[in-house]
């Protein structure tokens, strides 16, 4: 039997197991991550998911019309991608926490503080060598560190606005 | 609108916003929200809250 052959139906049917497995676990994490919010939490992510998607659209169509003004923009796809992306997310996040509906039921806010700062963490370390190679601010943003930068920005929305709403939160308490 | 009936019906249990919440599986941020009058809980949940502060429909959601 042809050795090529073998080798893509083996191919094949690792990526068919590896995909059931992946759907039948997100499948299950589905059903209990729905669980976890409560009615008015669901209403409200749904409200923030819609926020965010518009806030995308706008975004993509800012790109687009600024770059039909000017060919020097579309240099700059990677960067705008990115703003548009954090920004969408962030829109979404930033409604989810202050309307009370982005961590669930059991999440604690101190605990998902500490994987904003993980991810703060990996991210930042991630870039040093890239400035310990004399790359500008510029040049890193132009490069394919620049999604390293997105994360980053979009961990510190979401942390800071986590930490504002722990505050209110304490204060409405006292 | 304000729900006054729910809180005095909590109140007299002695029952916490979280308590109750905790109670019929929402987040304490919601008993709040329908207390203040700013949500609107679905039937299911109403009935919830009845069955936790042995009250009825009425004596509690109806104007």
């Amino acid at each position: 039997m042809n050795v090529w052959l073998i080798r893509i139906c083996g191919i094949l049917t690792i990526t068919a197991a590896v995909a059931l497995i992946f759907l039948i676990m997100r499948g299950k994490q589905t059903a209990s991550h729905e669980e976890a919010y409560d009615e008015r939490q669901k209403l409200e992510r749904l409200k923030a998911a819609h926020a965010g998607f518009l806030a995308m659209l706008a975004g993509t169509a800012l790109f687009f019309v600024i770059s039909s003004f000017s060919d020097e923009m579309l240099s700059w796809a990677r960067l705008w991608m990115c703003a548009v992306l954090v920004f969408g997310v962030g829109i979404y996040a930033v409604y989810a926490i202050f309307s009370d509906a982005f961590l669930s039921l059991k999440q604690k806010p101190g605990w998902y503080l500490g994987i904003v700062g993980l991810a703060l963490l990996g991210n930042g370390i991630g870039l040093i060598p890239t400035f310990a190679d004399g790359a500008t601010f510029l040049e890193a943003i132009q490069s394919s560190k620049v999604v390293s930068f997105a994360i980053i920005l979009l961990f510190l929305i979401i942390g800071i606005a986590l930490m504002i709403k722990i505050l209110i939160d304490r204060r409405e308490h006292e | 609108m304000k729900n006054l009936k729910l809180k005095a019906a909590r109140a007299a249990l002695d029952l916490s916003q979280q308590a109750l919440a905790d109670a019929v599986g929402v987040s304490r941020q919601t008993i709040n929200a329908i207390e203040k009058g700013d949500y609107n809980p679905t039937i299911r949940l109403c009935i919830s809250i009845c069955k936790v502060l042995h009250k009825s429909l009425d004596e509690l959601f109806w104007e």
